[in-house]
């Protein structure tokens, strides 16, 4: 039962991400391929807003002890800063080109986090962060309170992100998306829309980063690296490409299968080779996909 | 001299990025897309030349040239079957597509050789001292490959039939289709040169010292930091790039911490990305961006 609920837990979270990730890349076309920085930040914030002051052992400079509520604001926040910064050089680049400018910003980051000490303890990371409604959550259930909050934030959420996605500014994304000149032509200011997109989206993923933080009950740069970006694609490519439903449905079926493969009774040695065996699935399922049904599989809720 | 050693050492680090960097490049510049993928070949092929000479016990040599023969067939194979039906998707959907390839090679490599470290058997290496210059025989291996490797793709741009159709198509693909160039062809040459330079990199990979199962991602974001800093397709521009990258890293850790390296090297793709995206050398890319 606590497993399932924390496969739940995790999905909703990811489900999360690949929602933002559908904002950027589905509906506005931006192909962030730094994602992970975003959703990273919204975590790390989140522990340095929530987590006691440091003590002897500790390398961390900062700890400011405030309520959760405090640090889920702070961290989304922080992730809206952060995609500004970012945003103002990777917006004025397209295809390819925005693709690796995000993913390079999200590798210098990565590398900051790894290297400092004094925002998140360097290689350890941070392992104090305040679990929500602690003290509000009856102590016997609590895993199914929590994994019960995640469904409501992912369903509010995904219900949010359809609201907008069938708004005139929603229209306005799809259109600059799929033909910018078109777009500019009838006197869309196009920059302006891109920036949004980017940063309501960038702001998902910091809540989707705090719900990780939630989750894990630890932040450590080896948690956010590139492969998170990799997974929401991959999510999202086999959800279907521009569909919020397709986002949750791609990550369901994803941490799904993977979390049930990895509760059948194996030995040792069987047990490694599957781990390694794991990207195998998925690197297929992305390659067929994009081959025989780029719609994903919940593609025709596209919007 | 430590100035100088690091100068050198530069130098040698830079050869290998070249060839490195140099099938990526052409593949970026005749397929138009960012094929991701392409480190996990060069990693392919530096377990297979680890298993044959240390595992079978095969000759160094012998073992290379398997491996870049098998990462020339890799190469093709992936880029036959799996990237040719869907040139027409556009390169965010190849590129995204080449992320399902590194899955698939990466999970395939691990579950055939155990994650962990490995090194190849280069204990007979010699040392040769130049003028209290040390530089080890295989780095020297690895300066001649990437000498060798530039020249080779030269001539065989500039000087053969193959290589003008390559041009062509590169160029204006239906412009090349109309002419008369068999295009599915040219594509089949890319993957194969692009492949075997991918299993050189391989071997001198393993000759530079320790290989990690997980040693592909290292190498892609070095590939892709050459070729944002050459200018993206761009071929001559890599050997410029690659040997500035290359001596820029290892005098970097003179200065700042080496754990820093990676975010100096990416800072430096940003502002390039920013500022110059067409790279040192290469036609402006600035209308395909506006």
């Amino acid at each position: 039962m606590t497993y399932v609920l924390s496969v739940i837990a995790l999905a909703s979270v990811f489900s999360l991400l690949t929602l933002a990730l559908n904002l950027h890349f589905g509906i506005a076309g931006l192909i962030n391929f730094g994602i992970v920085a975003y959703f990273a930040i919204g975590a790390y914030t989140y522990a340095v807003l929530t987590q006691p002051p440091p003590s002897a052992l500790d390398k961390y400079a900062l700890g400011l002890e405030l309520p959760s509520s405090v640090g889920v604001i702070g961290g989304i926040a922080m992730a809206v800063l952060f995609a500004a910064l970012t945003g103002w050089p990777c917006l004025r680049l397209r295809t390819e080109y925005l693709a690796l400018t995000t993913f390079a910003f999200a590798e210098v980051l990565h590398s900051v986090l790894l290297n400092t000490r004094e925002i998140g303890n360097g290689t350890r990371g941070l392992s104090n962060i305040l679990p929500p409604f602690y003290t509000t959550f009856p102590i016997e259930d609590y895993d199914l309170w929590v994994a019960g909050l995640m469904v409501a934030i992912l369903l509010l959420a995904t219900i949010a992100m359809q609201r907008l996605a069938r708004s005139p500014f929603g229209a306005t994304l799809r259109a600059i998306r799929d033909d910018e000149l078109a777009a500019a032509a009838i006197a869309k200011p196009v920059a302006r829309f891109r920036l949004e997109a980017f940063l309501a989206g960038a702001a998902l993923a910091g809540f989707a980063g705090i719900l990780f933080a939630w989750y894990t009950t630890l932040v450590s740069p080896d948690l956010f690296t590139a492969n998170i970006t990799f997974t929401a694609f991959i999510a999202l490519v086999i959800g279907g490409v521009g569909s919020n439903y397709g986002a949750l449905v791609g990550s369901f079926l994803l941490f799904g299968i993977q979390e049930a493969i990895r509760v059948v009774p194996l030995s040792d040695d069987a047990a490694q080779l599957l781990s390694s065996l794991r990207p195998v699935p998925f690197g297929l399922a992305l390659i067929l996909i994009l081959r025989f049904r780029p719609q994903g599989l919940a593609g025709q809720w596209a919007v | 001299m430590t100035t100088i050693q690091t100068l050198v050492f530069g130098l040698v680090t830079g050869c290998y990025l070249l060839v490195a960097t140099i099938g990526f490049a052409l593949v970026s510049r005749s397929e138009k897309f960012l094929n991701i993928a392409h480190a996990e070949l060069i990693s392919t092929a530096a377990f297979i030349t680890w298993f044959l000479s240390t595992r079978q016990g095969f000759p160094l040599l012998l073992a290379a040239v398997l491996a870049i023969l098998g990462a020339a067939v890799l190469g093709v194979l992936i880029g036959r079957v799996v990237y040719w039906p869907i040139r027409g998707s556009g390169a965010v959907v190849l590129l995204i597509t080449s992320v399902g390839v590194v899955y698939v090679l990466h999970g395939a490599l691990e579950t055939v050789i155990a994650p962990g470290v490995y090194t190849l058997n280069t204990a007979g290496e010699g040392v040769i001292d130049i003028g209290g210059i040390r530089i080890g025989a295989y780095d020297l291996v690895i300066v001649a490959a990437a000498a060798a490797s530039v020249l080779a793709v030269h001539a065989l741009l500039t000087r053969t039939a193959m290589g003008l159709r390559l041009r062509a198509r590169a160029s204006d693909e239906s412009l090349a289709a109309a002419r008369g160039v068999d295009v599915s062809q040219v594509s089949t040459q890319v993957w194969v040169i692009a492949g075997a330079l991918a299993g050189v990199a391989g071997v001198l990979l393993g000759l530079r010292g320790a290989l990690t199962t997980d040693i592909a991602f290292d190498q892609i974001l070095l590939i892709l930091s050459v070729s944002i800093l050459a200018g993206l397709g761009s071929l001559y521009g890599v050997v410029a790039a690659a040997l500035t990258l290359g001596v820029a890293m290892e005098m970097s850790t003179l200065i700042i911490p080496a754990g820093y390296r990676t975010a100096i090297a990416f800072a430096l793709v940003i502002v390039v990305l920013v500022l110059r995206p067409e790279g040192i050398s290469g036609e402006s890319v600035r209308a395909r961006a506006a």
